[in-house]
């Protein structure tokens, strides 16, 4: 019995582990390391008028974003494909395209025009996505745009940025006698239109969430006013009428108040004002210097500038004006902080050992880190999808600013190719 | 009855039974075991010598093998006879491999292929099993009755007599063994092929019981724990048919090799790969099982396994799905057909997007 027992035991030990299944023959692999380029995609001439200028926008935006590597039109093997036919996937895998985009521009009976593309998956050989879109004429570019958007989301998930608008302080005439107007653009440096006629020194302008009213800094006379001027009807208005200068306006999220800072005496303070009901609250108390406030997407805190602990650095404090709290601590001085519009990142200018820079760090003040420096960067400014920064830096010397992006991995530095000099820019949400 | 006086024991069987299905319950589906350090020691043959070598020769002694079960060990813990290493040192390094009986030519190729387990060509070159069959002998511990998953640790010495009478037996028989082979082979042959590895440690009988035992039916059991048996080594990955092609030396792999087929793999898909760099893609990964056909060429639509709510998601997964489809055709050893004709790959960005 003793034995029959161990051996029972023995037996019921192999049972288990006879009990052990197979294994699949299956490799199984741990993949860490791919190659961060741009994907390549070949964007075919659009049939129709303004078609080869509508793939040439297009072409243009995806390879400015650094996430797209277009491929010349010259190598494409298969020409003249419709939007209607299927491609020759063979074809296009020769010259490594992964995907394509073919389009066609159709004007409509009723004078609007009618835009439509496709994408393909070259390696799939499938359609991945297409629409068509109506629009007036002159609003090709716009469609463009559209367009770029829906293929930059497709193919990285990520929200677009393409049908956006900046509006920025375009400068000209010499260093000593410079004029500044608002102007507004589209992100691609095209469509440039002046706001305000350089009669009155502007600054700082920024866009309403609804993309319709800027704010903005002018000087009327002596006095540094905060107005607000709405784009369609080029109506404007001081917000409020303080004592005071008021500097560096911002709206909140919901579009409801403007945030900006009001110097008397030797100090400046924040206020927001409601802009309903044009009441207003002051946030910020002491002897400081606070300016540059800048909402998070919530509308819940507010990331500012003061000089408060000695040098300039920045602090987060509840939109009620509660609990402020430093974040920056570096060597060096901390300006102009503006939150991203995902939340995950607040952008600011700092300088130290002679140098302007522009960084990122996180709202919490982790993580902080450089994306441009140099003789002169500043003034940054997120794109809608918080992948962007859009900043200017002025070299010095006779020449002026222009603006430039990055994006916020500090890769893909551009300059935005626009005429004349132009600084602060400010990105708009997506029009769309 | 004896128990009762001797509590010790049944405490011992039961700590015993308890050890032994928890490691089973680890054992039964183990992890790829990535093992890219192999100390053996080994000697490099190109793949041409080493298939002439596993090819064997029509006068050599023929050792009835017992079907020893091609195992395509995840793990390769083969102990390549280590008996008699000193000699099946010499016999391994000479070329003329006239120990190993590999009977590629003659009959099933296949069953030996196993036991060899050294893949007749590796491909990748890895220094096959074969050469080192004297050196390995410490290395695989396969045969101890315990799966040991290890990867042959050194005990052999010991094991090796046991060891290397089993399947392996047919490889490196050095001339010594030839005798011990075939009488063990005799043995083996009545085991349910191979698998046993560990049989051959443990009484046969008790391999044979190893199902959940009945005391009635012990002598059922006992025929019906072959196949059971087969896995029960753990080291089983795949059943015969799976072994190596019908023209092919040898099916099983060693763990070298099989790593050098995983980091072809590995290397080619990062060549391939090119996941939209973006905020927060960093943190999504994706899992794609793909299906190859012999020539390397996709069999069918690569899968994705994994599922996430992030909006961000698709554009990875569509990533990898591309990087799968331009890197087929995928250039693989054919022989080896049977080891990478299904592929999983793990898609994991978290190092990339550095900053």
């Amino acid at each position: 019995m003793k034995r029959f027992c161990l051996l029972a035991a023995l037996v019921v030990g192999f049972g288990l582990l006879g009990g052990a299944k197979p294994a699949l023959a299956l490799v199984q692999i741990d993949l860490t390391k791919g190659n961060v380029q741009p994907l390549p995609i070949a964007i075919t001439d659009f049939s129709g008028e303004q078609g080869v200028a509508i793939a040439g926008v297009i072409t243009n935006n995806l390879k400015r974003s650094g996430l797209f590597a277009p491929i010349d039109k010259d190598a494409f093997i298969e020409k003249n494909l419709g939007l209607d036919s299927t491609p020759q996937f063979a074809s296009w895998k020769v010259i490594n395209a992964q995907a394509l985009v073919t389009g066609r521009v159709t004007p409509q009976p009723d004078g609007r025009l009618k835009a439509e593309f496709r994408l393909w998956d070259v390696l799939e050989g499938k359609q991945v996505t297409g629409s068509q879109y109506f629009t007036k004429p002159d609003n090709w570019r716009r469609v463009a745009h559209i367009i770029s958007d829906a293929i930059y989301e497709r193919l990285t998930g990520e929200k677009g940025y393409f049908d956006t608008r900046v509006v920025f302080v375009s400068e000209t005439g010499p260093k000593a006698r410079r004029i500044k107007r608002l102007a507004i653009m589209d992100q691609d440096g095209a469509n440039v239109r002046n706001i305000t006629d350089g009669g009155e020194l502007v600054l700082t302008p920024r866009f309403s969430p609804s993309s319709q009213d800027i704010t903005y800094m002018g000087y009327a006379g002596e006095d540094a006013r905060v107005y607000l001027m709405d784009l369609n009807s080029g109506r404007r208005e001081v917000v409020g009428n303080f004592p005071g200068m008021t500097f560096a306006p911002r709206f909140s999220p919901d579009g409801q108040k403007v945030v900006m800072s009001l110097q008397q005496g030797g100090s400046s303070n924040i206020f927001s004002m409601d802009l309903r009901s044009r009441t207003t609250t002051r946030l910020t108390t002491g002897s400081a210097l606070d300016t540059a406030p800048s909402y998070s997407p919530d509308g819940r805190q507010i990331v500012f500038e003061s000089d408060r602990g000695g040098n300039t650095q920045l602090y987060v404090m509840g939109s009620d004006g509660s609990a402020p709290k430093r974040i920056s601590f570096g060597e060096g001085a901390y300006s102009q902080p503006v939150w991203s519009p995902r939340g995950d990142l607040i952008a600011f200018t700092k300088r130290a050992g002679g140098q302007f820079g522009i960084g990122v760090m996180r709202p919490d003040g982790t993580g902080e880190r450089m994306l441009v420096s140099g003789y002169h960067n500043e003034g940054p400014t997120f794109a809608p999808n918080g992948r962007v920064i859009m900043f200017f830096r002025d070299p010095g010397g006779e020449a002026g600013p222009s603006l430039y992006s990055v994006d916020i991995s500090g890769r893909n530095e551009q300059r935005i190719p626009v005429q004349g000099y132009a600084s602060d820019p400010a990105w708009s949400p997506l029009l769309h | 009855m004896n128990l009762k006086r001797e509590p010790g024991l049944v405490v011992s069987a039961a700590f015993h039974v308890l050890a032994l299905g928890l490691s089973a319950g680890a054992l039964s589906s183990p992890k790829p075991f990535n093992v890219q350090v192999e100390s053996l020691p080994v000697e490099i043959l190109s793949p041409k010598e080493f298939d002439q070598i596993t090819r064997g020769e029509k006068t050599a002694k023929s050792v009835t093998e017992t079907k020893a079960a091609r195992v395509e060990k995840l793990n390769e813990i083969e102990t390549p006879k280590p008996d008699a290493a000193p000699l099946a040192k010499q016999d391994v390094v000479t070329p003329t491999r006239v120990n190993t009986p590999k009977p590629q030519p003659q009959d099933d190729r296949a069953e030996d292929e196993d036991e060899i387990e050294d893949k007749p060509k590796p491909a990748k070159t890895t220094p096959q099993p074969q050469p080192k069959v004297a050196e390995p002998e410490p290395k695989k511990p396969e045969p101890k009755p315990e799966p040991k998953l290890a990867e042959a640790k050194p005990e052999p010495k010991p094991e090796p007599k046991k060891p290397d009478t089993k399947p392996e037996v047919k490889k490196e028989p050095a001339k010594p063994e030839p005798k011990k082979l075939d009488d063990i082979a005799k043995k083996l042959n009545e085991l349910p092929d191979t698998k046993a590895q560990k049989a051959v440690s443990k009484p046969a009988s008790a391999q044979e019981n190893a199902k959940p035992f009945d005391a009635s039916k012990v002598a059922a059991l006992l025929d019906k724990r072959e196949p059971s048996r087969t896995a029960s080594t753990g080291r089983q990955v795949q059943t015969t048919a799976s072994l190596g092609s019908a023209t092919g030396t040898a099916a099983k792999l060693s763990v070298s090799q099989r790593s050098a087929i995983d980091g072809a793999i590995r290397d080619h898909l990062s060549s391939c790969w090119n996941p939209p760099y973006t905020a927060g893609a960093d943190k999504l990964n994706v899992r794609v099982r793909f299906a190859l056909k012999q020539d390397g060429s996709l069999e069918a639509q690569p899968q994705i396994l994994n599922t996430n709510a992030d909006p961000m998601f698709r554009a990875q997964a569509e990533s990898a799905l591309r990087a799968v489809r331009k890197c087929s055709p995928f250039k693989l050893p054919a022989e080896h057909y049977a080891y990478w004709q299904n592929v999983e790959v793990n898609f994991d960005p978290k190092d990339m997007f550095g900053g």
